[in-house]
């Protein structure tokens, strides 16, 4: 047990992370009633934004669908059957989740160019977010008794009939909590989106954005889509919340029963085997081919270079500010509970279900009109990849302090350090590696992001996902391609060092 | 002077469950106290309340007259002087040994000698650049002593801090813990669920019942005199025997017994109550028609002492005897019992 009230010291450095978090929040909502409630809920109910919203929701519906349907085969397939090489495939169905939507978004169009549209939005971003599906669902499986399934074969009820009645009824909140995560990807989504020329809410707001002078219909399109993602958050916590409800009794019973396939092996594989191809295979062959069609012209060295160069000049300024911030809130989200460190915690999770777009366009009114130096400067961008990725790192560094024992930072106290000092010469050095793995997953995100960074870059600067964007914008494919490689490879060592550092 | 004074505390984690209801406690400066209790009696919320970690509803906490906590005064841990010794040590895993033991040093210039001097004093001389992994757990105990002692305390709370110990080790931690204590003149509050730790290492013993202190004395005064029955039982083995009181002497199922207090009962004016008795009060005799008498049960042999259960004539529960070696009882035997020495009538 610690002390019950959070140190002044320590609340006063959170609460400052926690209003910064919720500051694009409240100056949108401020912008986007700027000329009168009416004036808003005009623009708000036109039939364009109807459209928008229509479309949006339509995306997300059959994105989540077909969710669905692979990431739960995917993991019985892996989890429950005789499936040969069952520890490959469910390695091989994480692997989407490195690939960014607009990398998936370029290897089909550059491949099949009519496919853009809503076909093509659908296909690049059921094929990247699948794994939001398939990893609890998959988890679940392995978790779950068999017993349940055991009475009710020997209720003499059929094999399929037991796993759409018993079976799927039990990874139904895991599958629901991983469809919810899909949907908000989908909405939040504009990489893919705008390469694929298909106009939903986010693309909408970057159009308006950059077609008018009046900021106000932007903003309260973004106020309408803020709505709509802050939803679906609170939606996905309280699945969360249920789902613990559903295991009774703790401890494995028992290794779970693995079907036998038979005869099915073989179009279970080739189902397996044709997710992978799409999901993971086919972009990476894309880009391959892109790669090896490129020429001279298509290639530059030493503008790559420079772009990688910044590009992970900014993310590292990125991971650096949000680490920072995040420390005393992960500090205070770990150790102390009562209202004002439930409603920090809270107010750092607000980047969460806010779209990277609707982040930027509130910096950049903020910036425009209160801090007109820092408008398209270096400053605000990576203000705005803390803001939106201060929840990955409060959730790593939270788990990480949570780890160390609390009883140390009594000791420290009784020996004279105030909690300041405690937090810097006992706390951060015990939950080291793992504020180090929720840095590095920061940096990770922050160079991969687009939305935010297309908005709020200075001008004239680029990252390898703004070229990447640009280049396949024009449909210059094989000049896109260096960028897309040298992001996947530049993402994957961090994350190759995080897995190694967990295992 | 260091005097702990506590007065009238209390504290409720939710309203309706009281942990400390209106304690009072005064530890004399460069004594050793034990706060002796079963778990969920609030001990640890006591010590986390003297060291700061915690703010209690009502009352005072003072160390040698300077006010911790009290109406509008809380100072945070770090402004109290308290050292603390967590279970298991809690020492930094990160940080050698010195650099443990001189976590607390403000002073640059004497951290060096302070640090040596205290690694001196707990008997690891030598091992300050160890890491606490590289210790064993006795040692990381005596390490996180004098860490606590470093920055000369006010006073030193020791919670349970022999717990995780061997039975072995355990004495001898005890017994150099204790010694450390008494060369730096430390106040020192102990706390303990094992009454033979609290009697055998502390100065003055405070049995903490509901939140309150149920009796306080020294470990002499607590094992002899314990002021109910529910104490008598927790603080050693106790054999109750329902008595008669007459002109002083109490009458039992055991024979008489001579009362400490004679209370002015007289022939007239007999009292019931219950009469305590120790183990070593009770002592076996050969067999007579005008001694009590019982049938021995059970033996177990302890090495220096064994504990004898006979089943007694017109008693129905059984009673323990602790007879020092050589034991001859065998199972079976049949035996006479006499009671030494005085009792306390309990109503």
């Amino acid at each position: 047990m610690t002390p019950e009230r959070a140190p002044r010291t320590l609340l006063l450095p959170a609460c400052l992370a926690g209003a910064l978090a919720l500051l694009p929040l409240a100056y949108l909502a401020v912008r986007a009633l700027e000329r009168g409630l009416g004036y808003a809920w005009g623009i708000v109910t036109t039939e364009h934004t109807v459209l928008l919203l229509g479309r949006s929701l339509g995306l997300a519906t059959v994105v989540v669908s077909a969710c669905l349907l692979l990431g739960i085969s995917l993991a019985w397939l892996t989890a429950r059957t005789t499936l040969p090489g069952a520890a490959v495939w469910s390695v091989l169905a994480t692997l989407p989740l490195a690939i960014p939507s607009y990398v998936a978004a370029f290897a089909w169009q550059s491949a099949i160019p009519g496919l853009a549209g809503f076909v093509g939005s659908a296909v690049a971003l059921t094929l990247v977010s699948f794994p939001y599906v398939y990893l609890p669902v998959a988890a679940t499986l392995r978790g779950i008794d068999p017993a349940h399934e055991e009475v009710s074969r020997s209720l003499g009820i059929g094999p399929v009939r037991t796993f759409l009645r018993v079976t799927l009824l039990q990874v139904r909140p895991a599958a629901a909590g991983g469809g919810l995560l899909v949907v908000l990807y989908v909405l939040s989504d504009f990489g893919a989106v705008s390469l694929m020329r298909y106009d939903t809410f986010t693309r909408g707001i970057y159009t308006s954005y950059q077609a008018s002078f009046d900021r106000t219909p932007a903003a309260a399109l973004s106020v309408v889509l803020v709505l709509m993602t802050v939803t679906l958050v609170a939606l996905e916590v309280r699945t969360r919340g249920r789902a613990g409800h559903f295991r009774v009794g703790g401890g494995a019973a028992r290794r779970v029963a693995s079907h036998s396939l038979g005869r099915a092996a073989v179009p279970a594989l080739a189902w397996c085997g044709a997710v992978t191809a799409a999901a993971v295979v086919f972009p990476l062959g894309a880009l391959g081919y892109w790669l090896a069609a490129g020429n001279s012209a298509t290639w530059d060295p030493a503008r790559l270079a420079h772009t990688a160069g910044v590009t992970l000049g900014v993310a590292a300024a990125g991971a650096a500010l949000t680490t920072v911030l995040a420390l005393p809130v992960g500090a205070v989200a770990a150790r102390y509970r009562g209202r004002t460190a439930h409603l920090l915690e809270q107010a750092a999770y607000a980047g969460h279900a806010l779209p990277g777009i609707t982040v930027a366009l509130s910096l950049v009114f903020f910036a425009a009109r209160y801090a007109y130096p820092l408008y398209q400067e270096l400053p605000l961008l990576v203000g705005a990849y803390a803001v939106l990725f201060l929840p990955v790192a409060v959730a790593a560094i939270r788990a990480a302090i949570l780890q160390a024992p609390p009883v140390l930072e009594s000791v420290a106290r009784s020996l004279g350090r105030r909690p300041l000092r405690v937090l810097r010469e006992v706390t951060v050095p015990l939950a080291a590696p793992g504020v180090a793995a929720g840095a590095a997953l920061t940096f990770v995100v922050c160079m991969k992001e687009l939305p935010a960074t297309l908005l709020l870059r200075p001008t004239g600067m680029d990252t390898l996902a703004t070229r990447l964007w640009t280049e396949t914008g024009v449909g210059a494919f094989a000049a896109a391609a260096p960028y897309a490689a040298a992001l996947i490879v530049l993402a994957a060592v961090p994350s190759y060092l995080l897995g190694r550092h967990r295992t | 002077m260091t005097e702990l004074q506590i007065t009238g505390l209390t504290k409720a984690y939710d309203p309706g469950s009281t942990v400390l209801c209106g304690l009072d406690l005064t530890v004399p400066s460069g004594s050793l106290a034990a706060v002796l209790g079963p778990s969920g009696c609030g001990k640890t919320t006591l010590l986390r309340i003297i060291a700061g970690f915690l703010r209690p509803d009502a009352g005072t906490v003072t160390v040698g007259g300077r006010v911790l906590s009290g109406p509008g005064i809380q100072l945070p841990p770090e402004q109290r002087r308290i050292g603390i010794v967590p279970q298991e040590g809690a020492l930094f895993p990160h940080l050698s040994v010195a650099r443990n033991v001189a976590f607390g040093l403000t002073d640059r210039a004497g951290r060096r000698q302070r640090t040596d001097e205290l690694l001196d004093l707990v008997g690891l001389a030598g091992y300050g650049d160890r890491m606490p992994h590289e210790l064993s757990g006795g040692q990381q105990q005596r390490v996180a002593l004098a860490r606590a002692l470093a920055p000369r305390p006010a006073l030193v709370l020791l919670d349970e801090p022999f717990n995780a110990l061997d039975s072995a080790l355990r004495a001898d931690v005890r017994a150099d813990v204790r010694a450390a204590l008494r060369a730096t003149g430390a106040t020192a509050l102990l706390v303990t669920h094992d009454q033979q730790e609290a009697l055998s290492t502390a100065d003055l013993v405070a049995v903490v019942r509901n939140g309150r202190i149920a009796q306080c004395g020294t470990p002499q005064d607590v094992y002899r005199h314990p002021m109910d029955s529910w104490i008598a039982g927790f603080v050693g083995d106790a054999i109750l025997l329902p008595a008669t009181a007459v002109n002083g002497t109490a009458t039992t199922a055991l024979g008489t017994v001579q009362l400490r207090t004679p209370s002015g009962t007289t022939a007239d004016t007999p009292r019931q109550g219950t009469v305590l008795l120790r183990p070593e009060q009770l002592e076996l005799t050969e067999p007579t028609a005008n001694t009590p008498r019982g049938t021995v049960t059970d033996v177990r042999y302890y090495g220096h002492d064994a504990m004898i259960t006979l089943a007694v004539d017109h008693l129905n529960v059984p009673v323990n005897i602790r007879v020092a070696d050589p034991v001859t009882p065998q199972l079976g035997d049949h035996t006479g019992i006499r009671i030494i020495g005085q009792a306390t009538l309990h109503p």
